[in-house]
Protein backbone atom coordinates (compact mmCIF):
# COMPACT_ATOMS: atom_id res chain seq x y z
CA UNK A 1 0.00 0.00 0.00
CA UNK A 2 2.65 2.47 1.04
CA UNK A 3 4.75 1.61 -1.97
CA UNK A 4 1.74 2.13 -4.22
CA UNK A 5 1.11 5.52 -2.64
CA UNK A 6 4.74 6.44 -3.24
CA UNK A 7 4.27 5.75 -6.92
CA UNK A 8 5.69 2.25 -7.14
CA UNK A 9 3.99 1.03 -10.29
CA UNK A 10 4.43 -2.63 -9.51
CA UNK A 11 2.97 -2.21 -6.05
CA UNK A 12 0.03 -0.26 -7.48
CA UNK A 13 -0.61 -2.96 -10.04
CA UNK A 14 -0.48 -5.63 -7.36
CA UNK A 15 -2.85 -3.70 -5.13
CA UNK A 16 -5.44 -3.22 -7.85
CA UNK A 17 -5.09 -6.75 -9.08
CA UNK A 18 -5.80 -8.07 -5.62
CA UNK A 19 -9.07 -6.16 -5.30
CA UNK A 20 -10.29 -5.88 -8.88
CA UNK A 21 -12.50 -8.98 -8.77
CA UNK A 22 -14.40 -7.78 -5.74
CA UNK A 23 -14.71 -4.29 -7.09
CA UNK A 24 -16.11 -5.69 -10.31
CA UNK A 25 -18.51 -8.00 -8.45
CA UNK A 26 -19.98 -5.03 -6.57
CA UNK A 27 -20.31 -3.03 -9.77
CA UNK A 28 -21.86 -6.02 -11.53
CA UNK A 29 -24.55 -6.50 -8.93
CA UNK A 30 -25.34 -2.81 -8.79
CA UNK A 31 -25.22 -2.17 -12.53
CA UNK A 32 -27.07 -5.32 -13.52
CA UNK A 33 -25.18 -6.11 -16.69
CA UNK A 34 -21.62 -6.80 -17.80
CA UNK A 35 -21.10 -3.76 -20.00
CA UNK A 36 -22.17 -1.19 -17.44
CA UNK A 37 -20.30 -3.08 -14.74
CA UNK A 38 -17.05 -2.90 -16.71
CA UNK A 39 -17.52 0.80 -17.34
CA UNK A 40 -18.19 1.40 -13.67
CA UNK A 41 -15.19 -0.72 -12.69
CA UNK A 42 -12.92 1.31 -14.92
CA UNK A 43 -14.24 4.54 -13.44
CA UNK A 44 -13.73 3.13 -9.97
CA UNK A 45 -10.16 2.01 -10.65
CA UNK A 46 -9.23 5.35 -12.14
CA UNK A 47 -10.71 7.11 -9.14
CA UNK A 48 -8.84 4.79 -6.78
CA UNK A 49 -5.54 5.35 -8.56
CA UNK A 50 -6.02 9.11 -8.63
CA UNK A 51 -7.14 9.28 -5.03
CA UNK A 52 -4.65 6.82 -3.56
CA UNK A 53 -2.20 9.48 -2.46
CA UNK A 54 -4.97 11.08 -0.40
CA UNK A 55 -6.01 7.81 1.23
CA UNK A 56 -5.00 8.30 4.83
CA UNK A 57 -5.35 4.72 5.97
CA UNK A 58 -7.79 5.44 8.77
CA UNK A 59 -10.27 3.11 7.13
CA UNK A 60 -9.43 -0.22 5.60
CA UNK A 61 -8.52 -0.01 1.95
CA UNK A 62 -11.37 -2.38 1.17
CA UNK A 63 -13.89 -0.07 2.80
CA UNK A 64 -12.56 2.89 0.91
CA UNK A 65 -12.30 1.11 -2.43
CA UNK A 66 -15.82 -0.32 -2.10
CA UNK A 67 -17.11 3.17 -1.48
CA UNK A 68 -15.47 4.32 -4.69
CA UNK A 69 -16.84 1.29 -6.54
CA UNK A 70 -20.36 1.82 -5.22
CA UNK A 71 -20.37 5.47 -6.21
CA UNK A 72 -19.01 4.64 -9.65
CA UNK A 73 -21.69 2.02 -10.24
CA UNK A 74 -24.51 4.22 -9.04
CA UNK A 75 -23.19 7.09 -11.15
CA UNK A 76 -23.14 4.77 -14.13
CA UNK A 77 -26.75 3.82 -13.50
CA UNK A 78 -27.81 7.43 -13.24
CA UNK A 79 -25.85 8.35 -16.36
CA UNK A 80 -27.45 5.63 -18.38
CA UNK A 81 -30.87 6.31 -16.93
CA UNK A 82 -31.08 2.55 -16.64
CA UNK A 83 -34.60 1.19 -16.50
CA UNK A 84 -35.58 -2.37 -15.84
CA UNK A 85 -35.07 -4.95 -18.53
CA UNK A 86 -36.82 -3.78 -21.69
CA UNK A 87 -38.19 -7.31 -22.06
CA UNK A 88 -40.65 -6.61 -19.26
CA UNK A 89 -44.07 -5.54 -20.43
CA UNK A 90 -44.66 -1.90 -19.66
CA UNK A 91 -47.21 -2.53 -16.93
CA UNK A 92 -44.76 -4.76 -15.13
CA UNK A 93 -41.92 -2.29 -15.03
CA UNK A 94 -41.02 -1.23 -11.55
CA UNK A 95 -41.64 2.11 -10.05
CA UNK A 96 -39.76 3.52 -7.15
CA UNK A 97 -42.61 3.55 -4.74
CA UNK A 98 -43.23 0.58 -2.57
CA UNK A 99 -46.67 -0.86 -2.97
CA UNK A 100 -48.18 -1.62 0.40
CA UNK A 101 -49.80 -4.93 0.94
CA UNK A 102 -47.51 -6.89 -1.22
CA UNK A 103 -49.38 -10.07 -0.54
CA UNK A 104 -52.03 -8.74 -2.83
CA UNK A 105 -49.68 -8.59 -5.82
CA UNK A 106 -50.82 -11.19 -8.21
CA UNK A 107 -47.90 -13.33 -9.26
CA UNK A 108 -49.41 -13.67 -12.68
CA UNK A 109 -49.01 -9.92 -13.18
CA UNK A 110 -45.27 -10.18 -12.89
CA UNK A 111 -42.81 -11.47 -15.47
CA UNK A 112 -43.42 -15.19 -15.66
CA UNK A 113 -40.09 -16.76 -16.33
CA UNK A 114 -36.56 -15.51 -16.25
CA UNK A 115 -36.86 -12.95 -13.45
CA UNK A 116 -33.54 -13.37 -11.84
CA UNK A 117 -31.55 -11.51 -9.29
CA UNK A 118 -30.33 -8.92 -11.81
CA UNK A 119 -33.87 -8.09 -12.80
CA UNK A 120 -35.00 -8.12 -9.20
CA UNK A 121 -32.17 -5.82 -8.13
CA UNK A 122 -32.92 -3.54 -11.06
CA UNK A 123 -36.36 -3.03 -9.57
CA UNK A 124 -35.03 -2.05 -6.18
CA UNK A 125 -34.66 1.63 -5.44
CA UNK A 126 -31.07 2.76 -5.24
CA UNK A 127 -31.29 3.42 -1.51
CA UNK A 128 -32.06 -0.24 -0.89
CA UNK A 129 -29.95 -1.79 -3.62
CA UNK A 130 -26.55 -0.45 -2.53
CA UNK A 131 -26.74 -1.49 1.14
CA UNK A 132 -28.10 -4.93 0.23
CA UNK A 133 -25.30 -5.53 -2.27
CA UNK A 134 -22.62 -4.29 0.11
CA UNK A 135 -23.97 -6.50 2.88
CA UNK A 136 -24.85 -9.69 1.05
CA UNK A 137 -22.43 -9.57 -1.88
CA UNK A 138 -19.41 -7.79 -0.44
CA UNK A 139 -19.83 -9.02 3.13
CA UNK A 140 -19.37 -5.65 4.80
CA UNK A 141 -20.76 -5.22 8.28
CA UNK A 142 -23.29 -2.55 9.14
CA UNK A 143 -20.71 -0.11 10.44
CA UNK A 144 -18.64 -0.42 7.29
CA UNK A 145 -21.68 0.04 5.08
CA UNK A 146 -22.64 3.11 7.06
CA UNK A 147 -19.18 4.49 6.41
CA UNK A 148 -19.25 3.61 2.73
CA UNK A 149 -22.67 5.15 2.16
CA UNK A 150 -22.30 7.92 4.70
CA UNK A 151 -25.45 6.88 6.53
CA UNK A 152 -26.35 6.26 10.11
CA UNK A 153 -26.02 2.57 11.06
CA UNK A 154 -29.69 2.42 11.98
CA UNK A 155 -30.65 3.68 8.55
CA UNK A 156 -28.41 1.08 6.96
CA UNK A 157 -30.02 -1.66 9.00
CA UNK A 158 -33.50 -0.56 8.06
CA UNK A 159 -32.75 -0.24 4.37
CA UNK A 160 -31.09 -3.62 4.22
CA UNK A 161 -34.06 -5.25 5.87
CA UNK A 162 -36.54 -3.58 3.56
CA UNK A 163 -34.38 -4.20 0.52
CA UNK A 164 -34.05 -7.87 1.32
CA UNK A 165 -37.77 -8.11 1.86
CA UNK A 166 -38.62 -6.54 -1.48
CA UNK A 167 -36.07 -8.70 -3.20
CA UNK A 168 -37.55 -11.79 -1.61
CA UNK A 169 -40.97 -10.83 -2.92
CA UNK A 170 -39.69 -10.26 -6.43
CA UNK A 171 -37.74 -13.48 -6.55
CA UNK A 172 -40.48 -15.53 -4.91
CA UNK A 173 -43.06 -14.17 -7.29
CA UNK A 174 -40.96 -15.11 -10.26
CA UNK A 175 -40.28 -18.62 -8.98
CA UNK A 176 -43.84 -19.17 -7.84
CA UNK A 177 -45.06 -18.28 -11.30
CA UNK A 178 -42.76 -20.90 -12.73
CA UNK A 179 -43.62 -23.45 -10.09
CA UNK A 180 -47.31 -23.06 -10.52
CA UNK A 181 -46.97 -23.08 -14.27
CA UNK A 182 -49.00 -19.94 -14.39
CA UNK A 183 -46.93 -18.46 -17.10
CA UNK A 184 -48.96 -16.28 -19.37
CA UNK A 185 -49.08 -17.66 -22.87
CA UNK A 186 -46.32 -16.21 -24.98
CA UNK A 187 -48.69 -14.05 -26.98
CA UNK A 188 -49.91 -12.35 -23.82
CA UNK A 189 -46.32 -11.46 -22.93
CA UNK A 190 -46.07 -9.25 -25.94
CA UNK A 191 -47.06 -5.62 -25.82
CA UNK A 192 -50.33 -5.28 -23.95
CA UNK B 1 -46.92 -13.29 11.97
CA UNK B 2 -49.79 -11.16 13.04
CA UNK B 3 -51.81 -9.17 10.58
CA UNK B 4 -51.21 -6.03 12.56
CA UNK B 5 -47.46 -6.25 12.16
CA UNK B 6 -46.13 -3.77 9.68
CA UNK B 7 -44.35 -5.58 6.87
CA UNK B 8 -41.20 -3.52 7.41
CA UNK B 9 -40.96 -4.35 11.06
CA UNK B 10 -41.39 -8.02 10.21
CA UNK B 11 -38.62 -7.78 7.63
CA UNK B 12 -36.37 -6.05 10.13
CA UNK B 13 -37.02 -8.86 12.58
CA UNK B 14 -36.28 -11.44 9.87
CA UNK B 15 -33.13 -9.55 8.86
CA UNK B 16 -31.86 -9.48 12.45
CA UNK B 17 -32.63 -13.15 12.75
CA UNK B 18 -30.68 -14.01 9.61
CA UNK B 19 -27.77 -11.81 10.64
CA UNK B 20 -27.57 -13.54 13.98
CA UNK B 21 -28.47 -10.37 15.83
CA UNK B 22 -31.93 -11.27 17.10
CA UNK B 23 -32.59 -11.41 20.82
CA UNK B 24 -33.60 -14.67 22.46
CA UNK B 25 -37.19 -13.52 22.56
CA UNK B 26 -37.13 -12.63 18.89
CA UNK B 27 -35.57 -15.97 17.99
CA UNK B 28 -38.28 -17.76 19.88
CA UNK B 29 -40.95 -15.70 18.18
CA UNK B 30 -39.61 -16.44 14.69
CA UNK B 31 -39.03 -20.11 15.28
CA UNK B 32 -42.43 -20.55 16.83
CA UNK B 33 -44.33 -19.05 13.90
CA UNK B 34 -44.54 -21.04 10.62
CA UNK B 35 -45.38 -17.93 8.64
CA UNK B 36 -42.30 -16.17 9.95
CA UNK B 37 -40.15 -19.20 9.24
CA UNK B 38 -41.47 -19.25 5.69
CA UNK B 39 -40.56 -15.60 5.41
CA UNK B 40 -37.08 -16.40 6.74
CA UNK B 41 -36.57 -18.91 3.95
CA UNK B 42 -37.79 -16.46 1.35
CA UNK B 43 -35.43 -13.72 2.51
CA UNK B 44 -32.58 -16.21 2.91
CA UNK B 45 -33.04 -17.20 -0.74
CA UNK B 46 -32.82 -13.53 -1.71
CA UNK B 47 -29.61 -13.09 0.25
CA UNK B 48 -28.10 -16.15 -1.36
CA UNK B 49 -29.09 -14.91 -4.78
CA UNK B 50 -27.32 -11.59 -4.22
CA UNK B 51 -24.30 -13.37 -2.74
CA UNK B 52 -24.01 -15.80 -5.64
CA UNK B 53 -20.65 -15.45 -7.37
CA UNK B 54 -20.53 -13.44 -10.56
CA UNK B 55 -18.40 -14.45 -13.50
CA UNK B 56 -15.21 -12.42 -13.38
CA UNK B 57 -13.88 -11.27 -16.79
CA UNK B 58 -10.21 -11.43 -15.87
CA UNK B 59 -8.82 -10.29 -19.20
CA UNK B 60 -11.14 -7.31 -19.37
CA UNK B 61 -10.25 -6.36 -15.81
CA UNK B 62 -6.55 -6.65 -16.54
CA UNK B 63 -6.98 -4.24 -19.45
CA UNK B 64 -8.98 -1.87 -17.28
CA UNK B 65 -6.36 -2.00 -14.57
CA UNK B 66 -3.63 -1.13 -17.04
CA UNK B 67 -5.66 1.77 -18.37
CA UNK B 68 -6.37 3.05 -14.88
CA UNK B 69 -2.72 3.02 -13.90
CA UNK B 70 -1.77 4.78 -17.11
CA UNK B 71 -4.30 7.51 -16.42
CA UNK B 72 -3.14 8.08 -12.91
CA UNK B 73 -2.42 11.72 -12.07
CA UNK B 74 0.81 10.51 -10.55
CA UNK B 75 1.88 8.69 -13.68
CA UNK B 76 4.61 11.25 -14.38
CA UNK B 77 5.94 10.64 -10.91
CA UNK B 78 5.60 6.90 -11.07
CA UNK B 79 8.96 5.27 -11.28
CA UNK B 80 9.56 2.71 -13.92
CA UNK B 81 11.64 0.41 -11.79
CA UNK B 82 13.25 -1.44 -14.61
CA UNK B 83 14.38 1.75 -16.35
CA UNK B 84 15.64 3.28 -13.11
CA UNK B 85 17.58 0.16 -12.28
CA UNK B 86 19.04 0.07 -15.76
CA UNK B 87 20.14 3.69 -15.53
CA UNK B 88 21.79 3.10 -12.18
CA UNK B 89 23.52 0.01 -13.48
CA UNK B 90 24.73 1.91 -16.52
CA UNK B 91 26.22 4.67 -14.39
CA UNK B 92 27.86 2.18 -12.08
CA UNK B 93 29.33 0.30 -14.99
CA UNK B 94 30.63 3.50 -16.56
CA UNK B 95 32.35 4.52 -13.35
CA UNK B 96 33.80 1.08 -12.88
CA UNK B 97 35.00 0.94 -16.47
CA UNK B 98 36.83 4.25 -16.15
CA UNK B 99 38.35 3.27 -12.84
CA UNK B 100 39.43 -0.03 -14.31
CA UNK B 101 41.02 1.77 -17.23
CA UNK B 102 43.11 3.89 -14.90
CA UNK B 103 44.17 0.86 -12.93
CA UNK B 104 45.24 -0.95 -16.07
CA UNK B 105 47.07 2.15 -17.24
CA UNK B 106 48.90 2.45 -13.97
CA UNK B 107 49.79 -1.21 -13.92
CA UNK B 108 51.03 -0.90 -17.47
CA UNK B 109 53.25 2.05 -16.63
CA UNK B 110 54.73 0.25 -13.66
CA UNK B 111 55.31 -2.84 -15.74
CA UNK B 112 57.00 -0.94 -18.49
CA UNK B 113 59.23 1.01 -16.16
CA UNK B 114 60.25 -2.06 -14.23
CA UNK B 115 61.53 -3.77 -17.36
CA UNK B 116 65.34 -3.64 -17.71
CA UNK B 117 66.28 -0.83 -20.11
CA UNK B 118 69.17 -1.61 -22.60
CA UNK B 119 70.23 2.06 -23.16
CA UNK B 120 70.44 2.78 -19.44
CA UNK B 121 72.69 -0.18 -18.82
CA UNK B 122 75.03 0.93 -21.57
CA UNK B 123 75.26 4.41 -20.16
CA UNK B 124 76.08 3.01 -16.79
CA UNK B 125 78.76 0.77 -18.28
CA UNK B 126 80.25 3.66 -20.22
CA UNK B 127 80.38 5.77 -17.12
CA UNK B 128 81.83 2.93 -15.23
CA UNK B 129 84.43 2.33 -17.90
CA UNK B 130 85.45 5.96 -18.06
CA UNK B 131 85.96 6.23 -14.33
CA UNK B 132 88.71 4.45 -12.49
CA UNK B 133 86.45 4.05 -9.45
CA UNK B 134 84.14 1.09 -10.11
CA UNK B 135 82.46 1.74 -6.83
CA UNK B 136 81.79 5.29 -7.80
CA UNK B 137 80.26 4.01 -10.99
CA UNK B 138 78.32 1.40 -9.17
CA UNK B 139 77.15 3.97 -6.71
CA UNK B 140 76.33 6.29 -9.50
CA UNK B 141 74.39 3.57 -11.31
CA UNK B 142 72.72 2.55 -8.14
CA UNK B 143 71.84 6.10 -7.48
CA UNK B 144 70.64 6.43 -11.03
CA UNK B 145 68.55 3.33 -10.64
CA UNK B 146 67.14 4.63 -7.40
CA UNK B 147 66.35 7.87 -9.08
CA UNK B 148 64.73 6.01 -11.87
CA UNK B 149 62.74 3.94 -9.41
CA UNK B 150 61.72 7.04 -7.55
CA UNK B 151 60.95 8.64 -10.83
CA UNK B 152 58.92 5.65 -11.87
CA UNK B 153 57.06 5.77 -8.60
CA UNK B 154 56.47 9.44 -9.03
CA UNK B 155 55.37 8.75 -12.56
CA UNK B 156 53.00 6.10 -11.19
CA UNK B 157 51.60 8.61 -8.77
CA UNK B 158 51.27 11.13 -11.53
CA UNK B 159 49.57 8.56 -13.67
CA UNK B 160 46.98 8.01 -10.96
CA UNK B 161 46.68 11.67 -10.16
CA UNK B 162 45.35 14.20 -12.55
CA UNK B 163 48.25 15.16 -14.69
CA UNK B 164 46.36 17.43 -16.94
CA UNK B 165 43.29 19.55 -16.88
CA UNK B 166 41.38 17.11 -19.05
CA UNK B 167 42.25 14.22 -16.81
CA UNK B 168 41.21 16.20 -13.79
CA UNK B 169 37.90 17.03 -15.38
CA UNK B 170 37.33 13.40 -16.24
CA UNK B 171 38.06 12.36 -12.71
CA UNK B 172 35.79 15.07 -11.39
CA UNK B 173 33.03 13.92 -13.70
CA UNK B 174 33.57 10.37 -12.55
CA UNK B 175 33.39 11.49 -8.95
CA UNK B 176 30.16 13.32 -9.68
CA UNK B 177 28.68 10.30 -11.36
CA UNK B 178 29.76 8.11 -8.48
CA UNK B 179 28.18 10.55 -6.02
CA UNK B 180 25.06 10.77 -8.14
CA UNK B 181 24.85 7.01 -8.33
CA UNK B 182 25.25 6.83 -4.59
CA UNK B 183 22.55 9.45 -4.03
CA UNK B 184 20.26 7.66 -6.43
CA UNK B 185 20.91 4.50 -4.52
CA UNK B 186 19.89 6.15 -1.27
CA UNK B 187 16.88 8.03 -2.60
CA UNK B 188 15.54 5.14 -4.62
CA UNK B 189 16.33 2.54 -2.01
CA UNK B 190 12.75 1.47 -1.75
CA UNK B 191 12.49 0.98 -5.51
CA UNK B 192 15.13 -1.73 -5.60
CA UNK B 193 13.77 -4.80 -7.34
CA UNK B 194 14.83 -6.99 -4.49
CA UNK B 195 14.47 -4.82 -1.43
CA UNK B 196 15.70 -6.17 1.82
CA UNK B 197 13.02 -4.21 3.64
CA UNK B 198 10.58 -1.41 3.04
CA UNK B 199 11.27 2.05 4.34
CA UNK B 200 9.56 1.60 7.69
CA UNK B 201 11.61 -1.44 8.68
CA UNK B 202 14.31 -1.09 11.24
CA UNK B 203 16.43 -3.61 9.41
CA UNK B 204 17.60 -4.93 12.75
CA UNK B 205 18.89 -8.42 12.72
CA UNK B 206 19.53 -9.19 16.34
CA UNK B 207 16.88 -11.14 18.17
CA UNK B 208 16.02 -8.36 20.54
CA UNK B 209 15.24 -5.85 17.85
CA UNK B 210 13.62 -8.37 15.49
CA UNK B 211 10.46 -8.11 17.56
CA UNK B 212 9.95 -4.61 16.19
CA UNK B 213 10.82 -5.47 12.64
CA UNK B 214 8.13 -5.73 10.01
CA UNK B 215 8.26 -5.96 6.24
CA UNK B 216 10.94 -8.63 6.27
CA UNK B 217 9.33 -10.73 3.56
CA UNK B 218 10.58 -9.99 0.08
CA UNK B 219 7.98 -9.02 -2.48
CA UNK B 220 8.47 -12.31 -4.26
CA UNK B 221 9.10 -15.64 -2.63
CA UNK B 222 10.48 -18.66 -4.44
CA UNK B 223 8.09 -20.85 -6.34
CA UNK B 224 6.84 -24.07 -4.80
CA UNK B 225 4.84 -27.02 -5.97
CA UNK B 226 3.34 -27.55 -2.52
CA UNK B 227 2.37 -25.11 0.22
CA UNK B 228 4.19 -26.82 3.11
CA UNK B 229 7.72 -25.89 1.96
CA UNK B 230 6.45 -22.34 1.53
CA UNK B 231 5.22 -22.28 5.12
CA UNK B 232 8.45 -23.85 6.35
CA UNK B 233 10.51 -21.25 4.50
CA UNK B 234 8.53 -18.32 5.88
CA UNK B 235 8.71 -19.55 9.45
CA UNK B 236 12.34 -20.61 9.34
CA UNK B 237 13.92 -17.84 7.32
CA UNK B 238 12.05 -14.66 8.18
CA UNK B 239 11.81 -13.09 11.61
CA UNK B 240 8.25 -11.88 11.32
CA UNK B 241 8.09 -9.14 13.88
CA UNK B 242 5.36 -6.84 15.00
CA UNK B 243 4.67 -3.22 14.36
CA UNK B 244 4.41 -1.50 17.71
CA UNK B 245 1.96 1.03 16.30
CA UNK B 246 -0.41 -1.68 15.24
CA UNK B 247 -1.19 -2.81 18.76
CA UNK B 248 -2.70 0.57 19.57
CA UNK B 249 -6.24 1.22 18.56
CA UNK B 250 -8.01 -0.89 16.00
CA UNK B 251 -5.09 -3.13 15.25
CA UNK B 252 -6.83 -5.71 13.16
CA UNK B 253 -8.26 -3.27 10.66
CA UNK B 254 -5.01 -1.38 10.26
CA UNK B 255 -2.74 -4.35 9.86
CA UNK B 256 -5.04 -5.82 7.22
CA UNK B 257 -5.51 -2.51 5.51
CA UNK B 258 -4.85 -3.76 2.00
CA UNK B 259 -5.05 -7.52 2.28
CA UNK B 260 -7.62 -9.72 0.62
CA UNK B 261 -10.64 -9.61 2.98
CA UNK B 262 -11.20 -13.35 2.86
CA UNK B 263 -7.57 -14.03 3.68
CA UNK B 264 -7.74 -11.48 6.47
CA UNK B 265 -10.82 -13.17 7.93
CA UNK B 266 -9.14 -16.56 7.82
CA UNK B 267 -6.09 -15.21 9.58
CA UNK B 268 -8.25 -13.53 12.23
CA UNK B 269 -10.09 -16.79 12.81
CA UNK B 270 -6.83 -18.69 13.18
CA UNK B 271 -5.02 -16.33 15.54
CA UNK B 272 -5.83 -14.30 18.61
CA UNK B 273 -4.36 -10.87 19.01
CA UNK B 274 -2.80 -10.36 15.61
CA UNK B 275 -0.10 -7.76 15.78
CA UNK B 276 1.30 -7.68 12.28
CA UNK B 277 0.81 -8.95 8.78
CA UNK B 278 2.98 -9.18 5.76
CA UNK B 279 2.27 -9.99 2.17
CA UNK B 280 4.25 -11.40 -0.68
CA UNK B 281 3.69 -13.20 -3.93
CA UNK B 282 4.85 -16.56 -5.09
CA UNK B 283 4.02 -19.18 -7.67
CA UNK B 284 2.34 -22.14 -6.03
CA UNK B 285 1.81 -25.22 -8.14
CA UNK B 286 2.30 -23.09 -11.20
CA UNK B 287 -0.25 -20.45 -10.22
CA UNK B 288 0.55 -16.83 -9.30
CA UNK B 289 -0.36 -16.66 -5.63
CA UNK B 290 -0.70 -14.02 -2.98
CA UNK B 291 0.72 -14.93 0.42
CA UNK B 292 -0.63 -13.30 3.57
CA UNK B 293 1.33 -13.90 6.75
CA UNK B 294 -0.01 -12.85 10.13
CA UNK B 295 1.67 -12.92 13.50
CA UNK B 296 0.04 -12.96 16.90
CA UNK B 297 1.40 -11.41 20.05
CA UNK B 298 2.67 -14.77 21.29
CA UNK B 299 4.59 -15.36 18.08
CA UNK B 300 2.26 -17.76 16.33
CA UNK B 301 2.41 -17.43 12.58
CA UNK B 302 -0.41 -18.15 10.14
CA UNK B 303 0.15 -18.39 6.41
CA UNK B 304 -2.80 -17.85 4.10
CA UNK B 305 -2.63 -18.04 0.33
CA UNK B 306 -4.98 -17.28 -2.52
CA UNK B 307 -4.64 -17.08 -6.29
CA UNK B 308 -3.85 -13.50 -7.14
CA UNK B 309 -7.11 -13.04 -9.01
CA UNK B 310 -9.28 -15.03 -6.62
CA UNK B 311 -9.44 -13.61 -3.12
CA UNK B 312 -12.43 -15.82 -2.36
CA UNK B 313 -10.28 -18.93 -2.82
CA UNK B 314 -8.05 -18.06 0.14
CA UNK B 315 -6.99 -21.00 2.29
CA UNK B 316 -4.97 -21.37 5.45
CA UNK B 317 -1.77 -23.23 4.64
CA UNK B 318 -0.33 -23.41 8.11
CA UNK B 319 -0.55 -22.20 11.69
CA UNK B 320 2.82 -22.47 13.39
CA UNK B 321 3.23 -21.85 17.10
CA UNK B 322 6.36 -20.11 18.34
CA UNK B 323 9.50 -22.12 18.85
Amino acid sequence: MKAAQRGDQRALDRLLRKHQSRIYAICRRLAGNDADALDATQEAMIAIVKGLDRFDGRAAFTTWSYRVATNAALDELRRRGRRPDPGLPEHEQADDTYVAGRESRDPSDLVAAGIDVDHALAELPEEFKAPVVLRDMAGLDYAEIAEVLDLAPGTVRSRIARGRGRLADLLASGRSTDDLGNQPPPDERQNP
Amino acid sequence: MTMTDEPDSVDELISRYLDGEATDAEIARVEGDPALLARVESVRAAIEAVAAPVEIPIEALDAIRTTAIAQSTTSDQVTDLAAAAARRAERRNRVLAIAAAFVFLAVGVVAIRSLPSVSDDDDAATEAGSDDSASESASASEAAEEDETDGAEMADADALAPSSTDDADDMADDDEMADEAEMDEEQAESFEEEPEAEDDATGATDTENAILTVDVLPDELPAFDDPQPLVDLIVAEYAIGFDAESVVGDATERVFADACPVAADLAIEALDDIVSTEQATTVLAGEPTEVVVARSADGTIVVVTHPIDACDAAVVQGVVPPG
